[in-house]
C-alpha cells in the first residue's frame, strides 16, 4: 500500500496503526494519500466539500485525544506562521524536508491574509490523520471564527466553495487543536507567549480548551502574547494577550525547568529571532510576507540531541500562482 | 433646549446671531429650477412619491448628538473662529468660558476660565474629520459613545470644524497645509486650556481620513505633553497616496450644485458615500453651503484646490504614526488596505488594527455603533477611562 518510511529516529515512539479506524470515522490511508498527492503539489486542487467534513471529522478524533501541552520528540522541525501562503509551504517541506522523514511542529496560524488559506490548512490537516505522530499542529490566534472572518479565510471560503460550510468545519476543528507543545520536557512551544495568570505547565494542562478564542483570560494570552524589552508584564499594543519581560521568561523557564520558549506570532525580519537572552525564540514561516514585507522566513531543525539549527528561506517562484492585484481603495481625503 | 424644526437657524450658547449670516446653509428650499450642468437632478421631474421621500431626508439637528457648540477664535487667527462642539465636562468649561469672554474685564475674566482649565481633569477626546466633511460625521459615533461609557463622566469629546471646512470662518480658510491645520488644533486646545504643559488633560486624538493624518502630525509635533492615544480611521500612507492621482476624477464626478439639502442628502445616499442614513441627514448638511447667485446649495469646501496639500498630508505618514510612543490603534474598513510598513508593524505587535466590516470609508458614519464599541474598549483597556 506504502513505502513510506515508518523507522523510527527516537526511541519514543512504537509507529501508528496502518488504518485510520481507532475512531468512528472511517478513512482509509489510500483515500487520504490521494487528498494528499491532490494537494502536495504547485497545481494543488482544493478538496471537495465532503472531503473536508471527512477530514475535519477525522482529524477531531486526533486533537480531541492531545494535551494542552503535547509531549513531541527530538528530532523535529519547528515552524512558525504561514498564513495562507500554500506555494512557500511547499518550499518549506522542499526545505525541511517532506513528512514524514522529517518530524513537524508547526505552531499555528495557517489561515488568513494569504490567498490560499484552504490549501495550506487542508494539507495540514490531511498530513495530521495520515501521520500523527509525525506531525502536531498547534492553534494560532488566527485558528478562530472571529479572526477569519476579517482577514480573508471565511471570505476566500466563500469564494472557493460558494458558501460558508468548509469555513465552519475548519473553524469547529480549530477548537480542538492543542494550545502548547513540549518537546522532550525542555522546550515549551506556543503561538503567542506567556500570561500572567499561568506560572506551571500543569496551569496550561488543566484549561478546558475546546471553544473559540476567548478574549481575554490565559487562553487568549498564549495565543496573543509578545516578549518585550521592558522587564514585566504590559499591556499589548495590539489589543489581546500581554507583554512579557525578560524576567518574567527567566522566572517560567526555571520554574517548569525549561530551557527554551519557542513562538511565533509576531514578523521578524530574518525568519527566526532570539531575545530574552536566549530564554525565547521567535520563528516565523511566512516569507515576503502578504507578498509585500521583504521578509525571510525561518524554521528550526532540531536533531536526536536537541541541537538546533535555523534554515531560512524566501518566496517560492510564483509559478501556477494567480498574480496578486490590490484594488486601490475608493479613497476620498 | 427645544428641539429646533430643521431648516431653521439652531441657536445655542456661546454663539450671536451675527456668527450665522455669512455661510449659513439654513435657507428656505428652493424648488428645482437649476438648469447648471452637474447639478444633481436638475432637469427632472419629480413625483409626489420623490418628494415624499425627500421628505424624511430633511436635515437633523446637532444638539442630539453634541451637548453644546460654540464658536473659538484662537488669538492669532482672524475671523469669527473654529465651530467646536462638545459633550462631557468640557462642555461647562466652553460655557464658563463664552460667558466671561463676552464681561468687560477680559484679563481676569479669562485668568479665571483658564484657572478652571488647568483643574480640568477629564480625558478629552479631540476629533478631526476627514477633507471636506465636518464635525458632525462625529455625530453619531459620538452618541454611541457617549452611551457606551462604564460613566457618563468619564470623557469630554471636542470635534470641530477644520479651517475651510463647515461652520468654521477664519482668515486664509484656502490653507489646508498639514502645517497649518496642526497649529489650528494646538491654537484650540490653548485657547481652551490656556497652556500645552501638563496641567492639561488626557488627551486622546482621532481622525479620520485627512483628519487622521492631521491627528497623526499633531501627536508628532510633541506639543501635547499629556497625549495618551492616538486612533486612526481609514487613511494609510501606501493606499492613500495610491489613490491621490484618482481624487480629482472622483471629485470631478461629484455634482456641483444641489436645488435642496435633501437631494444632496439623497444623492450621498444612493452612491453610496454614506451608508447611514441618520448621519447623512446630521453629516452632510453642514458640507454644503448657501449659494446666494446661483440660488443653489454647492460644497462648502472647494477640495479640488486643495490638491496641492494632499501630498503633505499622507506623505511619510506611516513612520510617524509608528514613532509615537503611545497607544494606537488604526481603525480600517478593509484588512488589505496596510501599506508595508504598517504590516510589518502590525505583525509585529506594534498597534492594534481593527476592521470594520459591511462599510466604506467613511466607516465611523456607515457603521457608528460598531465604531464606537472599537473606541470604548480601547479607552479602557488602556486605562484611560475606567
Amino acid at each position: 500500500m506504502t513505502t513510506l518510511d515508518y523507522s523510527i529516529p527516537s526511541n519514543t515512539f512504537t509507529g501508528p496503526p496502518s488504518t485510520l479506524h481507532t475512531g468512528t470515522i472511517k478513512l482509509e490511508n489510500e483515500e487520504v494519500e490521494r487528498y494528499l498527492s491532490q494537494l502536495l503539489t504547485e497545481s494543488c486542487k482544493p478538496l471537495a466539500e465532503e472531503e473536508v467534513k471527512k477530514l475535519c471529522d477525522k482529524a477531531r478524533e486526533f486533537f480531541i485525544e492531545e494535551s494542552n501541552v503535547q509531549p513531541v520528540s527530538c528530532p523535529v522541525t519547528v515552524c512558525g506562521d504561514i498564513h495562507g501562503q500554500f506555494h512557500d509551504l511547499l518550499e518549506l517541506f522542499k526545505i525541511g524536508g517532506n513528512c514524514p522523514e522529517t518530524n513537524y511542529l508547526f505552531l499555528g496560524d495557517y489561515v488568513d491574509r494569504g490567498y490560499y488559506s484552504v490549501e495550506a490548512v487542508t494539507a495540514l490537516v490531511c498530513l495530521k490523520i495520515r501521520y500523527p505522530h509525525r506531525i502536531t499542529i498547534l492553534r494560532g490566534n488566527h485558528e478562530s471564527r472571529q479572526i477569519t472572518q476579517v482577514y480573508g479565510f471565511y471570505d476566500e471560503c466563500l469564494r472557493k466553495y460558494g458558501n460558508a460550510n468548509v469555513w465552519k468545519y475548519f473553524t469547529d476543528l480549530f477548537d480542538y487543536m492543542p494550545l502548547t507543545a513540549l518537546i522532550e520536557g525542555t522546550i515549551f512551544c506556543l503561538h503567542g507567549g506567556l500570561s500572567p495568570s499561568i506560572d506551571t505547565l500543569d496551569q496550561v494542562r488543566a484549561l478546558d480548551r475546546v471553544q473559540e478564542v476567548p478574549h481575554e483570560g490565559p487562553m487568549c494570552d498564549l495565543l496573543w502574547s509578545d516578549p518585550d524589552d521592558r522587564c514585566g508584564w504590559g499591556i499589548s499594543p495590539r489589543g489581546a494577550g500581554y507583554t512579557f519581560g525578560q524576567d518574567i521568561s527567566e522566572q517560567f523557564n526555571r520554574t517548569n525547568n525549561l530551557a527554551l520558549i519557542a513562538r511565533a506570532h509576531q514578523l521578524v525580519m530574518e525568519g527566526y529571532n532570539w531575545c530574552h537572552s536566549q530564554n525565547v525564540v521567535t520563528i516565523f514561516s511566512a516569507p515576503n510576507y502578504c507578498y509585500r514585507c521583504g521578509n525571510q522566513a525561518g524554521i528550526m531543525e532540531l536533531d536526536e540531541y536537541q541541537q538546533y539549527t535555523f534554515l531560512q528561506f524566501d518566496p517560492a517562484p510564483r509559478r501556477g500562482e494567480a498574480q496578486v492585484t490590490r484594488r486601490t481603495p475608493d479613497y476620498f481625503l | 433646549m427645544s428641539r429646533p424644526p430643521p431648516l431653521k437657524p439652531i441657536r445655542s450658547v456661546g454663539e450671536s446671531e451675527s456668527n450665522f449670516s455669512k455661510h449659513s446653509l439654513l435657507q428656505p428650499i428652493i424648488e428645482e429650477k437649476n438648469s447648471r450642468n452637474n447639478s444633481f437632478a436638475s432637469g427632472t421631474h419629480f413625483l409626489a412619491e420623490d418628494n415624499q421621500r425627500l421628505s424624511e431626508l430633511s436635515p437633523l439637528p446637532w444638539n442630539d448628538y453634541f451637548r453644546t457648540r460654540t464658536l473659538v477664535l484662537p488669538e492669532n487667527c482672524k475671523g469669527i473662529g473654529f465651530r467646536v462642539y462638545a459633550t462631557g465636562s468640557l462642555t461647562e468649561l466652553l460655557l464658563a468660558q463664552s460667558t466671561v469672554s463676552s464681561q468687560t474685564d477680559e484679563t481676569s475674566s479669562l485668568y479665571t476660565s483658564h484657572r478652571a482649565a488647568s483643574s480640568f481633569k477629564q480625558p478629552l477626546l479631540m476629533l478631526f474629520h476627514g477633507g471636506g466633511y465636518s464635525a458632525l460625521s462625529f455625530g453619531l459615533l459620538v452618541k454611541y459613545l457617549v452611551q457606551k461609557l462604564p460613566n457618563p463622566e468619564s470623557l469630554s469629546v471636542l470635534a470641530f470644524d477644520a479651517r475651510g471646512h463647515g461652520e468654521t470662518d477664519v482668515e486664509n480658510e484656502q490653507n489646508l497645509s498639514a502645517e497649518q491645520q496642526v497649529q489650528d488644533a494646538l491654537d484650540l486646545l490653548k485657547s481652551i486650556f490656556g497652556k500645552l504643559d501638563s496641567d492639561l488633560p488626557p488627551i486622546v486624538l482621532a481622525g479620520h481620513s485627512m483628519g487622521g493624518a492631521i491627528a497623526v502630525r499633531v501627536g508628532a509635533s510633541g506639543q501635547i505633553p499629556t497625549l495618551c492615544g492616538l486612533i486612526v480611521i481609514d487613511v494609510v500612507e501606501g493606499t492613500a497616496m495610491a489613490s491621490l492621482p484618482h481624487m480629482q476624477t472622483v471629485l470631478m464626478k461629484r455634482p456641483k450644485s444641489f436645488s435642496s439639502v435633501e437631494k444632496a442628502i439623497l444623492y450621498s445616499l444612493e452612491t453610496g458615500q454614506t451608508k447611514s442614513r441618520e448621519s447623512c441627514r446630521l453629516s452632510l448638511p453642514s458640507q454644503l453651503r448657501w449659494n446666494e447667485d446661483e440660488k443653489c446649495y454647492s460644497w462648502r469646501t472647494n477640495l479640488e484646490e486643495s490638491e496641492c496639500y494632499w501630498k503633505s498630508w499622507f506623505e511619510n505618514l506611516s513612520p510617524t504614526f509608528l514613532k509615537i510612543a503611545v497607544p494606537k490603534l488604526l481603525i480600517l474598513a478593509g484588512q488589505d488596505r496596510l501599506d508595508k510598513p504598517l504590516t510589518i508593524a502590525q505583525m509585529q505587535g506594534q498597534f492594534q488594527l481593527s476592521v470594520v466590516r459591511d462599510s466604506g470609508h467613511n466607516l465611523h458614519e456607515d457603521q457608528p455603533e460598531g465604531t464606537a464599541q472599537i473606541f470604548v474598549e480601547f479607552l479602557r483597556r488602556h486605562s484611560i477611562i475606567n
